[in-house]
């Protein structure tokens, strides 16, 4: 036996001093002063003729036998470990969306967990077994136990969240987990994965591991949000457009309502119909200045064969469009009214008109955009420009003047062109500028450039090389478009930046304001989830769908997540099987742990002891 | 006056005494009957006449009719003697109030009672044999007598009450009530005691007295008794169990008690020193063994 609490010799220390201290309580009792009765004379006839001495050594010895057990339970002697052969059990556990899916009964995950459980209550003493939780994260919900309690405890916290569980490295964990846990040379190892996609899970070469992949539960039908997206109109206004894609899983046809929302407004509901495996676009043009909490959501879903849809987390979708922010421009113009009302009419732009003589480089500095008209003023302004025939001097070179310059060409991809065609402009007079290093020909000439693009840290400075007085370009469709393109990215982040929605079980970036520690975060069902920033970082998976709020810097931040995954959505299952049960009558197995069993020996000696003395066998 | 007969005890005893007058109100004074058949006034029986019987108590009206020579009969009338016999042995030296004053209390009450009714008392201590008696007392005036008596009774160590009583019944020529007042532990046995003073001729009344954790001992585990009387140990281990013997063996012992007093018609009467005195006494006088 080897002792695996106190060593022998402490044990040895103990006992002793213990049973030394219980003899001589024992001893002081004998001892002790008598009780004067009047008479003894009942007593006597209670009692007996019975001499109790023996009745007291018992005593004594139960009690030396009980400290013995105690103290034998605190060396927790356990066998050698090659005395028997252990099983090492690691139970995988996909636990993304999809997982939550159920027909008319338990939903996978369950059925799992009760497959799981069938398979523990198999487990020898000696075995060991661990679960390990793989959504969008590994969780190893238990060390490698034998304890059944602390397995099925770890089993009833499983709950899906998250997408494309990380299976594989679920499966690296456990075999790393293998080798640090203590395996003995005769013990055997055991790895089971349990999710409803088995065909998707890569059984890695492992020397002495029994792998096995189960499939959990049944093809169930679907109809599922695959894709909903936010994004501004590709005409480059504030407005949003809101993509959606259905899709049906289903072997049967299926109709429903689908319904775009904010919490003041109903956007759209519309009826969709859709054939086994159809798929449904739909693009749909949120009013301007919708911005807040956008929800997507499918009702009503009936399928022609009466089945029920078997995943609701994927019905509804959500975005949370920020709020739009009107662009400051300061025109510095003498009276040019195409200018002026290009600007004015764009409900996008706050506009701030000066003359030249009126233009303070301050001005600049609480503007987005300065668009400066025949004018060049001495200081470049802190913000984004735009010159129109740009003096010498400025900020452009101008190489020369030409009379009806021949257009060699323009950047047609470029954003600041986007929806514009140059290719008929008629120029009556312009300045040639000359492009720096970094420079962006937008219109070019034989010996320079007509329109340039300057990048400068941040901002940026457009030079147009003509007078808007001279060109026709004010007459063309191309011009307000022209000129709200140039507000529109001198002013805002590019497109591709604007966050609406992430996926559950993705990691979220939350915005904290510098020397915070933690932000509080409320989930879709109002639970308030403290998240600790580390490094300046706030980083935080949503596990189920819908809107997540903080406060940070006294201000309200709002994040959206949904599933949207033709992966999770998919319902189909493959092969379906169950964990194999096993077999105890080897003969490999054993007692490891003694200690329960003494401390439970102590127990029913205690007891006995107790009961012997209130009915008067024992002192 | 010492402590246990204080003012307050002596008001009590002049209530106890109002009391046991309206109980047996009817009763005369010093008229109790005695089992003597001597010249009293309540005829009894008739004999033969013999020579030297009195004349004045022939029944001539008999002689007439049938020509034969009775004598009459009659109770003698004479004053009830009473005598208490006190346990002092040391077993009554328990508990508080101890079992030895309380008894006194009982003795001096009833005591007090008998001598207003104009009966003769005395008061017999007893202990491993009879002590020092306080001789015949008669009379109200005496009670004070009683009460230095009482005050100056010491426990003695052990009972024998086979030889004390036995001693009681040799000495004593006038045939009376004898209260005992004692906690009947001896380990002798008390029924021989008993039954030789019944056999004396003496009316006999029997109180027996305990502390009530005789009754239901309170204590727990194990308990080296020490015999008060004896001074032998016993080590007892009170369980439930053990309670539950104890409790059968102690009202077996208290019925053959019972049985053996009423087979000697003996009043018999049992108290716990819990119970006030007075309540006690007033026991004895509804059972109506005192006062006649």
């Amino acid at each position: 036996m080897i002792a695996n609490g106190i060593s022998w010799s402490t044990f040895g220390i103990l006992y002793g001093a213990l049973a030394a201290a219980v003899i001589l309580i024992y001893l002081l009792r004998m001892a002790r002063r008598g009780r004067a009765v009047s008479s003894t004379l009942i007593w006597q006839k209670v009692m007996g003729s019975r001499r109790s001495l023996w009745k007291e050594l018992i005593s004594l010895l139960l009690q030396l036998l009980l400290i013995l057990l105690l103290c034998l339970a605190l060396v927790d002697p356990r066998p050698p470990a090659d005395s028997f052969q252990r099983r090492w059990v690691v139970l995988i556990f996909d636990a993304s969306e999809s997982m939550a899916a159920h027909g008319d009964g338990p939903s996978r995950l369950r059925l799992a967990e009760r497959d799981a459980w069938r398979m523990i209550s198999t487990l020898r003493e000696s075995d060991r077994a661990m679960i390990v939780s793989a959504a969008a994260e590994i969780d190893a919900l238990t060390p490698f136990t034998g304890n059944q309690e602390e397995l099925k405890q770890a089993l009833t916290k499983l709950k899906p969240s998250g997408t494309r569980p990380k299976i594989a490295e679920a499966i690296d964990y456990a075999l790393s987990s293998f080798a640090y846990a203590g395996v003995g040379a005769n013990d055997t190892r055991h790895l089971y994965v349990l999710t409803d996609k088995p065909e998707t899970v890569v059984a890695p070469e492992a020397e002495n591991v029994q792998l096995g992949v189960i499939g959990v539960g049944q093809t169930l039908p679907n109809l599922a949000l695959t894709s909903f997206d936010v994004r501004k109109t590709l005409n480059l206004t504030e407005a949003h457009d809101a993509l959606l894609r259905v899709t049906n899983f289903a072997d049967a046809p299926v109709s429903a309502e689908l319904a775009i929302f904010t919490p003041e407004n109903t956007i759209t509901i519309n009826r969709v119909d859709l054939g086994p495996g159809e798929t449904h676009n739909q693009v749909v043009g949120l009013p301007f200045n919708t911005f807040g909490k956008v929800t997507a959501l499918l009702r009503k879903v009936q399928f022609a064969d009466g089945a029920h849809d078997a995943l609701a987390s994927d019905n509804a979708a959500f975005a949370f469009v920020p709020p739009t922010r009107k662009s400051k421009v300061v025109l510095v113009t003498n009276k040019n009214l195409f200018l002026y009302n290009a600007l004015a009419l764009n409900p996008e732009i706050d506009m701030v008109s000066v003359r030249p003589e009126e233009y303070r480089h301050g001005l600049s500095s609480a503007a987005d955009v300065v668009i400066f008209d025949r004018f060049t003023p001495p200081q470049e302004p802190v913000c984004s420009a735009m010159y129109f025939n740009p003096a010498p001097g400025g900020p452009f070179a101008v190489m020369s003047t030409k009379k009806k310059p021949a257009m060699t060409g323009w950047a047609e991809g470029h954003p600041l062109l986007r929806h514009v065609v140059m290719d008929t402009l008629q120029i009556d007079e312009a300045r040639i500028l000359k492009p720096a290093k970094d420079d962006v020909v937008l219109m070019g000439h034989f010996d320079g450039a007509l329109m340039l693009l300057r990048p400068r840290g941040e901002t940026f400075l457009l030079g147009v090389g003509f007078d808007l007085a001279k060109t026709d370009l004010p007459l063309q469709s191309a011009f307000p478009i022209f000129i709200h393109n140039v507000v529109h990215i001198f002013s805002r982040k590019p497109e591709g930046e604007i966050d609406t929605g992430h996926r559950i079980g993705d990691r979220v970036d939350l915005t904290v304001t510098e020397g915070r520690e933690r932000v509080v975060l409320v989930d879709p069902l109002e639970n308030k989830i403290p998240v600790a920033v580390r490094g300046g970082r706030a980083l935080y998976r949503p596990e189920m769908p819908g809107f997540y709020t903080y406060a940070d810097a006294g201000a309200l931040r709002v994040f959206a997540a949904s599933l949207l995954d033709d992966k999770e959505s998919d319902l189909t299952v493959t092969q379906a099987g169950a964990l194999p049960a096993f077999d105890n009558e080897d003969g490999r197995g054993g007692i490891e742990r003694i200690a329960p069993w003494l401390i439970l020996a102590a127990l029913l000696l205690a007891a006995l002891d107790m009961v012997l003395f209130l009915n008067g066998k024992l002192s | 006056m010492g402590k246990l007969f204080d003012d307050e005890f002596l008001k009590k005893l002049e209530y106890l005494y109002l009391l046991s007058k309206k109980l047996f109100h009817g009763k005369t004074q010093a008229q109790s009957r005695s089992k003597k058949i001597g010249w009293g006034m309540e005829f009894a029986d008739y004999r033969d006449y013999a020579p030297g019987d009195d004349p004045r108590y022939l029944d001539w009206n008999l002689y007439a009719r049938v020509e034969q020579l009775v004598t009459k009969l009659f109770h003698e009338e004479e004053n009830l003697n009473v005598y208490f016999l006190l346990d002092t042995s040391k077993s009554m030296d328990f508990g508080h109030p101890s079992k030895f004053d309380y008894g006194k209390k009982v003795v001096a009450a009833l005591a007090y009672v008998a001598l207003n009714n104009l009966d003769s008392i005395a008061i017999n201590p007893f202990g491993p044999e009879l002590l020092p008696e306080l001789p015949m007392l008669r009379g109200k005036g005496q009670i004070m007598k009683v009460f230095d008596f009482l005050e100056k009774l010491e426990p003695t160590p052990t009972t024998d009450m086979l030889k004390a009583l036995a001693t009681f019944t040799a000495k004593t020529r006038t045939k009376g009530l004898v209260v005992i007042v004692s906690d009947f532990w001896d380990e002798a046995g008390y029924e021989r005691a008993l039954k030789g003073v019944y056999s004396g001729g003496f009316d006999l009344s029997a109180v027996c007295l305990h502390h009530e954790y005789e009754a239901k001992p309170k204590w727990r585990g194990t308990v080296l008794m020490a015999d008060s009387e004896t001074g032998k140990r016993h080590q007892v281990t009170i369980s439930n169990r053990a309670l539950r013997r104890y409790e059968t063996e102690y009202n077996a012992y208290l019925d053959r008690l019972r049985n053996t007093c009423h087979g000697l018609h003996c009043h018999y009467l049992y108290a716990h020193t819990s119970i006030p005195f007075e309540d006690m006494i007033l026991n004895v006088f509804r059972q109506g063994q005192f006062v006649k």
